[in-house]
């Protein structure tokens, strides 16, 4: 029984990881030159010389799968570091104060939370403009209410407790309590919604890109090249198929991750 | 003497783990008469719910019957589909468990959570089911019973759900029915109302029951005949006011004598020293050795077969060893 | 009532924050947006005159209480590219956005809960596992991409469906049903793995319930046991993420109506992003929010009819 619990783990430590040495390759190597194009060979199905076949334009797949994974590690990390530093931001001062500013602040993280996560995003990202930076600003918003509501739980709780009243009365700073007494209970929350938070953007960031306004040309990106793909849909499915595919993996990787912390973490408690 | 309502012969019930089987009753024989009223006591852990769950054939899923015979009317239930068991349970056989809180369902109403007993069993139609429902509600004492048939569970007071829980399992004129700490749960003048209703059942209904308790107080006011047991075992049964005056076995000598007593007002409450082994713990002999005032060299390797003494059978190498009283 | 004025309030509170948030996040737009609008070869005569029309001189409260008061009386102005009322526009959008929403939330309820049911029933069996592993797929499926693969299949291969465009209930139901239930499918994946997972743990926790033991003793059968009591109480919890469901169905439509070329508001969104149609764009984002809050209200409300722990309590 308890080994089968953490099948799910593996194969999600699994996925990310070789994703992740994937991206790593990409940096150093990758098969074929992603932008080269080779007019000779458009569309070609898998082969020897192409693993996963070329797009319309003659490119091999492999290495633009490869280089679209830089983009996917890179957005999903920055944009869960920035709805971490403001979730955890919102979050505490909502705890920690409570009253009008924790009304205010959590309406507005219902406001926020009210929107499909895809409109907000969109929204966003037409007002800053598309790009990288701004994708990467958008799907960080987009995280922020998560992480605040988790933080928030974890100071009311923490408030609560007696040795925190004790440890504030013999005049504890704010900052030891926070380390001491906050971080350690909520952490393993915070760790489910960080991978959570990165395979919601991973898969937002597809869906952006998808529908042009995400990431642009020269960055490369797994939804662009979906939409790419798209028009060739009935003659080589290859290519819709692989791209979706590594999407599929990456998401499925990160939420398998996220089980996998959460069952840790209620079989301690 | 006529036929027992209810007949256990040699019953043996093994829990399945991952590391082996192990035995959780042993050798469980025991009958209720009509119109009689037997209580099994015992520590928790001792195996008295088991032995409900499986006169009931609602063993949890890692348990299971290894040995013996349970007789209802003289019908072998051991080996019954579960489909024959269903028309069984609620007609034959019903049960009314501890926590009235959580023992009925919040979303239904208490009307329909009755009659459903009426609506899997009889060929009653919606009409009789209703009035035959709010009849057996009054029974048991619920007030304004119309009112209350179409309520909620928590709209009730604790005392009142355990009266609906008590109507579920007279409502399909069950022969036996089974109380597994039926009062436990309430508050004392609750608990002196509810063994009232049930003082009444017995009166007015010649009803056989078995009734679980680990208070000798409530034993004493309801039962006719009791069972003690011990890790697993029934070590002494026998009618309650011989056991309670004249207990035979050392563990039910040590059980009598920690009931809070005013005339005993000021003394040190008696407690009998360690604990019931854990299923994992239990090896062969008698499982009260260790901590037993009187134990011998035989008390841990056999177990003592039962042996009459007046009106008592009890388990103790003291009787079979003709050692006698202590 | 007490609670209902509450919820009320907070409902409109809500609304309050996300009409602000969304008039702030417009007004933040670098660079003037007539003239974003226009294009930068426009000459100033016509900046000047577009900037009277979107009253962009006005101080900002009173753009707000305008736009908030156009809003809930259906005015909205001209759309700059197609030089219609944009309320014209909306009418012929909705009805698209809206079919697909609620065939895609159909699709979820009727696929969900069954399977939910029968991998909870044969919770441990080795189908069981298999479909749970699936749902996990079902989650981390891209919609969209389940779209091209739907399409791949359906269309292209077995040709049973249309690969995209759009036909009218009006004009021909079998048809429209057809446009439609690609899309709906292809945005239902999630949710259906989402309804499936979390039925399943919640008909596994309340199986443990006393009331089910009672349930037992009274000699009904698992099937009864399971229709009869336990699912009820299972579903309970299911109607509290379905608002959430329903927020990520509408967000999927947007995505999903661009997959499959169907006219309708996710369509026109993108389209006047693309055309950068600003006060078009505002509206629009308002209205989609609008309908979220609305129809979670909405599951609020049903939520506390369903149960009569809170129904009888206030």
């Amino acid at each position: 029984m308890k080994k089968n619990r953490s099948i799910p783990l593996y194969i999600g430590i699994t996925l990310v990881v070789i994703l992740f040495i994937m991206m790593i390759t990409s940096l150093f190597y990758t098969p074929y030159d992603p932008n080269v194009m080779d007019p000779q060979a458009r569309l070609s199905p898998p082969s020897l010389e192409h693993t996963f076949g070329t797009d319309n334009f003659g490119r091999d797949i492999l290495s633009r799968v490869m280089e679209g994974s830089k983009t996917a590690f890179l957005i999903g990390t920055l944009s869960v570091t920035i709805g971490l530093f403001f979730g955890f931001l919102i979050g505490a001062l909502a705890g920690y104060f409570g009253g009008w500013i924790d009304e205010v602040f959590m309406r507005f993280i219902d406001a926020m939370m009210a929107f499909p996560g895809i409109l907000l995003a969109i929204v966003l990202v037409t007002v800053f403009n598309t790009g990288m930076q701004n994708t990467i600003i958008a799907l960080g918003i987009m995280s922020i209410p998560s992480f605040a509501r988790i933080v928030r739980s974890g100071f009311i709780q923490v408030k609560e407790f007696d040795f925190v009243k004790a440890s504030k009365a013999k005049g504890a700073g704010s900052t030891r309590i926070i380390f001491k007494h906050i971080l350690p209970n909520i952490m393993s929350s915070i760790f489910v919604a960080m991978t959570l938070s990165f395979s919601g953007s991973v898969l937002a960031e597809a869906g952006l890109s998808y529908l042009g306004l995400g990431v642009q040309p020269p960055d490369p990106s797994w939804g662009r090249m979906l939409k790419e793909a798209q028009p060739f849909i009935a003659s080589s499915p290859m290519y819709l198929l692989i791209t979706g595919g590594v999407i599929m993996l990456m998401v499925l990787g990160f939420n398998l991750l996220s089980d996998g912390i959460r069952d840790v973490r209620d079989k301690k408690a | 003497m006529a036929q027992p309502i209810l007949n256990v012969d040699n019953l043996e019930v093994a829990f399945s783990f991952p590391d082996g089987e192990y035995k959780a009753l042993q050798g469980i024989s025991f009958s209720v008469e009509p119109n009689e009223v037997v209580g099994i006591v015992g520590e928790s852990g001792c195996g008295k719910s088991l032995t409900s769950l499986s006169v009931m054939g609602i063993l949890p899923r890692n348990a299971h019957i290894t040995k013996g015979d349970i007789q209802l009317n003289g019908e072998e239930l051991i080996g019954l589909s579960e489909k024959k068991w269903q028309t069984l349970r609620g007609q034959k056989i019903s049960m009314i468990f501890q926590e009235p809180m959580t023992s009925l369902n919040p979303l239904l109403t208490i009307g329909r959570q009755i009659s459903e007993v009426l609506k899997k069993h009889t060929r009653l139609s919606k009409e009789e089911r209703k009035n035959r429902t709010i009849e057996i509600m009054k029974e048991v004492g619920l007030p304004r019973a119309e009112e209350l048939y179409s309520s909620y569970p928590h709209q009730l007071s604790g005392g009142m759900r355990q009266r609906v829980v008590i109507a579920i399992a007279l409502v399909g004129e069950a022969d036996l029915i089974i109380a597994d700490e039926p009062t436990t749960a309430l508050d004392v003048t609750i608990q002196a109302q509810i063994l009232e209703l049930f003082g009444e059942i017995k009166r007015k209904r010649n009803a056989s029951m078995l009734f679980i308790s680990h208070d000798w107080g409530v034993i004493r006011q309801i039962c006719d005949r009791v069972l003690v047991m011990y890790a697993g075992y029934i070590i002494e049964q026998g009618p309650v006011s011989e056991i309670v005056n004249n207990p035979k076995h050392p563990y039910t000598k040590g059980l009598i004598l920690s009931i809070p007593d005013h005339r005993k007002r000021g003394e040190k409450l008696h407690t009998i020293a360690g604990r019931v082994p854990t299923l994992k713990e239990r090896k062969g002999g008698c499982p009260f050795a260790d901590r037993c005032a009187y134990a011998m060299e035989i008390c841990r390797s056999e177990y003592p077969k039962s042996h009459e003494v007046s009106e008592q059978k009890v388990s103790c190498h003291l009787y079979t060893q003709g050692v006698g009283v202590v | 009532m007490k609670y209902f004025l509450y919820k009320a309030s907070t409902f409109f509170a809500t609304i309050m924050f996300i009409s602000i948030i969304i008039f702030f996040i417009f007004q933040v737009i670098p660079g003037n947006p007539a003239q974003i609008i226009l294009g930068i070869d426009a000459d100033e005569q016509q900046v000047i005159q577009l900037e009277e029309k979107l009253g962009l001189n006005n101080p900002p409260m009173e753009r707000y209480i305008d736009w908030i008061k156009g809003i809930f009386q259906g005015d909205l102005g001209d759309s700059l590219k197609y030089q219609t009322p944009v309320i014209e526009i909306l009418q012929d959008r909705i009805p698209v956005t809206l079919s697909l929403a609620i065939l895609s939330i159909l699709l979820t309820v009727i696929i969900g809960i069954p399977l939910g049911i029968l991998i909870a029933r044969t919770d441990g069996k080795w189908y069981s596992v298999i479909l749970s592993t699936l749902t996990q797929l079902g989650i981390a499926i891209p919609s969209f991409w389940f779209g091209f693969i739907l399409i791949l299949l359906f269309a292209v291969l077995l040709k049973w469906f249309p690969t995209f465009g759009y036909v009218p209930w009006s004009e021909d139901f079998v048809g429209a049903f057809k446009s439609f239930f690609l899309p709906s499918l292809a945005i239902a994946v999630t949710n259906i793995a989402v309804v499936i997972r979390y039925l399943r743990n919640t008909i596994l926790d309340q199986s443990k319930m006393d009331y089910v033991r009672t349930a037992r003793v009274k000699g009904l059968s698992e099937r009864s046991i399971v229709y009869g009591h336990v699912l009820r109480n299972a579903l309970i919890p299911v109607l509290t993420i379905m608002g959430m469901i329903i927020a990520d169905t509408i967000g999927g439509s947007i995505i999903i109506e661009n997959v499959f070329a169907l006219p309708g508001l996710g369509n026109l969104l993108i389209q006047s992003i693309t055309s950068r149609d600003f006060p078009l764009i505002q509206s629009l984002v308002m209205y989609i929010a609008i309908l979220v809050v609305v129809i979670n209200f909405i599951v609020d409300l049903l939520y506390r009819v369903v149960d009569p722990r809170i129904r009888l309590k206030g």
